[in-house]
């Protein structure tokens, strides 16, 4: 059974933690398809947090399919459950693109911090009206 | 909720009945000696209404046993105000002083309903412990009852159900005390004088008056009263001749004056005088008239009393009902 | 989703606490005033706010040991104080009173007895967990443990709302995290509304999701976490050196409704907002807030209140 943790301060929603770390743990292959995760209170008693937090992350596992919820039974990773948003699906092509960019930014004398921090910028910047980060 | 109201009264319940208990066995001497005495009088015909000389000695011999006993019985009114302090005032006061109302009120029985409960686990206890008082001292004063009657003070207070209406009145004054003062030693303080307050002028003004008391005229000087043993005296009075006035002390003294100064001073001397003052007296018309209590009216007295403490109970309990509904917090 | 459709179509969902114009006063000072909140089913509530905001009077008015002066206060329906609410409703106060003479087992049994429904099972579990010795008079137990003992009495009731002040004031920071754990446990399990006070903000987001913030004996914010998050912001801006004049209020940009925290410098001016709508203006960025922040934030700005009305997509939770 996947055993949750939370990183309180990292800025992103608790839920959404708990959700990536089943897609991380599908992607590695250390949960399969038809595994059991623990009940919503099995997670509460582990991490002790909201448990309509755990209940929202669970639904939205489901929404993005990585998990099936059979009633009276628990909820089990879906089979095929496509490891739909790793960097496998992203096209070759806007990696090598971006690959290039880091190397233009280093040569132009920004720091690993400088390249993120201008990144981070214009990503948000983008994808301002859609609500806040 | 029965474990709960035993569980936090089990101890008072255990002294009250510790208390009768110990005064039975302290008692037990003293009245099985007595009812020995008591024996012999009847035996020799000296109980009753003309006491003979003959038992002047037999009567020394009960009133030396019972004197202390007759000294200290009438201590003992005071073990309802100590019920109803020591079981009546904590029960809604020390849950205030001690805060654990917000525990025992937050649970799943409302206030009035826990109040109720608590007040009929208490007032059984008071009232057992009551009941049981009364046997004893029943038991114990039968004798003295048989020689004094037992409308007297002490044969009132200690049989029937007044004790038991006592208890619970004083009972109620401390769940209203409690409740009203919400700290464990001034309730206590307040029962006990709220007890007294009440208690001294009903037994003392109002119980003599419960029914109007009964008269006999005529009796002459000379003789007793003619009551039984049973009636309750309220008083003697001197009453001019023709037969209907009764005559205040300083008009008595006058008259007492006036036999003195008509009586041949030289044949008098302080051991027949009490002799001749009332042969003086019955010659020129002077009679006494008894005010009593018949004997017959003993337990519509008791049922009175009793019944006066009942409702004044009520009327306490009824008041601490809505002191603790209110809530003020 | 079909279920919102479905609580929709049947009004609100009920709400496990609902006051309109509640209000206390004690002889001539009130403790609470004009306090009109619906706290929704099955959340955890944290009720927020410095010492004397109102925050225990609440409490003791939804428990029924206090009564309004003005205003109603229901429990799942059911007039607080009457036997429908008791029934429905734990509760364990600022300073968690046990009976001194009594022991731990004896406070069970009064539990069991007292409440219809009290998990015995569960209460002597988690006591032995706890390592709390059952023959013990609780008099003679350390602070810790006699909280301990009255939030299990609390908990152990299976009530639909349950009502705790300060649960947490007198544990150690171990101890704190294992009882909200507990707590949590325990709501998942029975699926019941927890409310519980605190004048300590840390580790809200963790366990509350919902937020009510008190101050001064009135209700200043109430409203879902997730409503309180997407509706405010942490805007970073221009300086005072960018804007010229140092001005008063300063530069505020188009879509926010109320600032309540402002940190002007010369590079740059930080501002926690709360939002009408979205932010466009280019020279301010725009980044989350915590509940901690928005918490804070409303208590450094005792002027501000903010009171949205619940989504009804939010009660069924299809989408955040």
């Amino acid at each position: 059974m996947i055993a949750f943790y939370l990183e309180p301060d990292s800025g992103v929603p608790a839920y959404l933690q708990l959700v990536r770390q089943v897609e991380h743990a599908i992607r590695l292959g250390r949960l399969r398809a038809g595994d059991q995760l623990p009940s919503v209170r099995d997670v509460v008693a582990m991490i002790g947090i909201n448990p309509n937090t755990v209940a929202k992350a669970y639904r939205e596992m489901e929404s993005r399919h990585l998990v099936d919820t059979r009633q009276g039974r628990g909820t089990f990773v879906a089979d095929l459950a496509p490891a739909a948003a790793g960097p496998a699906a992203i096209p070759a092509a806007l990696a090598r693109d971006l690959a290039e960019w880091i190397a233009r930014a280093r040569a132009a004398g920004l720091a690993r911090d400088d390249a993120a921090a201008v990144f981070d910028q214009e990503l948000r910047a983008a994808y301002r009206n859609e609500g806040i980060a | 909720m029965t474990w709960l109201v035993w569980r936090q009264h089990r101890l008072e319940a255990l002294a009250a009945v510790t208390v009768v208990a110990v005064l039975a066995i302290v008692a037990a001497p003293t009245a099985l000696h007595l009812y020995q005495v008591t024996a012999l009088l009847r035996h020799d015909g000296c109980l009753g209404g003309s006491p003979d000389v003959n038992c002047g000695t037999a009567m020394d011999a009960f009133n030396a046993t019972s004197r202390t006993l007759q000294g200290i019985v009438p201590l003992l009114n005071i073990l309802p105000a100590l019920a109803g302090a020591f079981i009546g005032a904590p029960l809604v006061a020390r849950e205030y002083e001690d805060g654990t109302w917000r525990l025992a009120w937050s649970q799943g029985v409302t206030r009035l309903a826990w109040l109720r409960r608590q007040l009929l686990g208490t007032l059984a206890v008071t009232g057992l412990s009551a009941a049981l008082l009364t046997a004893v001292l029943t038991w114990w004063l039968s004798p003295v009852n048989d020689v004094n009657g037992r409308f007297t003070n002490n044969g009132f207070d200690f049989t029937g159900v007044v004790p038991a209406g006592w208890a619970l009145l004083a009972f109620a004054i401390g769940v209203l005390a409690g409740t009203a003062l919400r700290r464990v030693i001034p309730a206590m303080a307040v029962t006990l004088a709220g007890y007294a307050a009440i208690r001294y002028p009903v037994e003392f003004l109002l119980r003599p008056r419960y029914l109007p008391p009964a008269k006999t005229w005529g009796l002459p000087f000379a003789q007793g009263t003619g009551l039984a043993t049973n009636d309750w005296e309220l008083g003697l009075d001197p009453v001019a001749p023709g037969g209907r006035t009764v005559l205040t002390g300083a008009q008595f003294d006058q008259v007492q004056h006036t036999a003195q100064a008509s009586m041949n001073r030289a044949a008098t001397s302080p051991a027949t005088y009490p002799a001749q003052l009332d042969h003086w007296l019955t010659a020129h018309g002077y009679t006494q008239v008894a005010t009593y209590q018949p004997a017959g009216r003993f337990w519509a007295f008791q049922g009175i009393e009793a019944g006066i403490c009942l409702l004044l109970a009520l009327a306490a309990i009824a008041v601490a009902y809505r002191l603790v509904s209110r809530r003020p917090f | 989703m079909t279920a919102t459709a479905d609580q929709a179509a049947a009004g609100q969902s009920a709400a496990a606490v609902e006051s309109s114009g509640l209000g206390k006063r004690y002889g001539r000072t009130w403790a609470l005033r004009d306090c009109t909140l619906s706290l929704p089913e099955g959340r955890v509530v944290a009720l927020i706010g410095p010492n004397g905001a109102g925050k225990t009077t609440f409490l003791s008015l939804v428990m029924g040991l206090a009564e309004a002066t003005e205003g109603t206060v229901l429990v799942d329906g059911h007039p607080a104080g009457g036997p429908g609410a008791l029934a429905r409703v734990a509760f364990m106060g600022q300073d968690h009173p046990l009976y001194k003479r009594f022991t731990v087992a004896d406070h069970l049994r009064m539990g069991y007895e007292l409440n219809a429904g009290f998990d015995l099972p569960w209460a002597r579990a988690r006591l032995a967990d706890l390592d709390i010795p059952l023959r013990r008079p609780a008099g003679r137990l350390s602070g810790g443990q006699q909280a301990q003992v009255a939030l299990t009495l609390a908990l152990a009731k299976r009530a639909r709302v349950i009502l705790l002040d300060e649960p947490v004031a007198s544990l150690d920071p171990i101890a704190r995290r294992e009882v909200m754990t507990v707590l949590m446990t325990r709501v998942a399990e029975t699926g019941a509304t927890v409310v519980f006070s605190s004048h300590v903000v840390a580790e809200l987001e963790r366990v509350c999701d919902y937020l009510v913030v008190m101050s001064r004996t009135q209700v200043q914010l109430a409203g879902a976490t997730d409503d309180l998050i997407a509706a405010h912001a942490r805007l970073i801006g221009p300086g005072r050196a960018a804007t010229g004049a140092a001005g008063g209020d300063g530069d505020v940009p188009a879509g926010v409704a109320a600032v309540l925290e402002r940190s002007a410098s010369d590079a740059q001016t930080v501002l926690l907002a709360r939002l009408s709508g979205p932010v466009a203006d280019p020279r301010w960025e725009a980044r989350p807030v915590t509940v901690e922040d928005i918490a804070l934030g409303y208590m450094a700005a005792p002027g501000e209140r903010y009171q949205p009305s619940p989504r009804l997509s939010v009660v069924s939770g299809s989408q955040s």
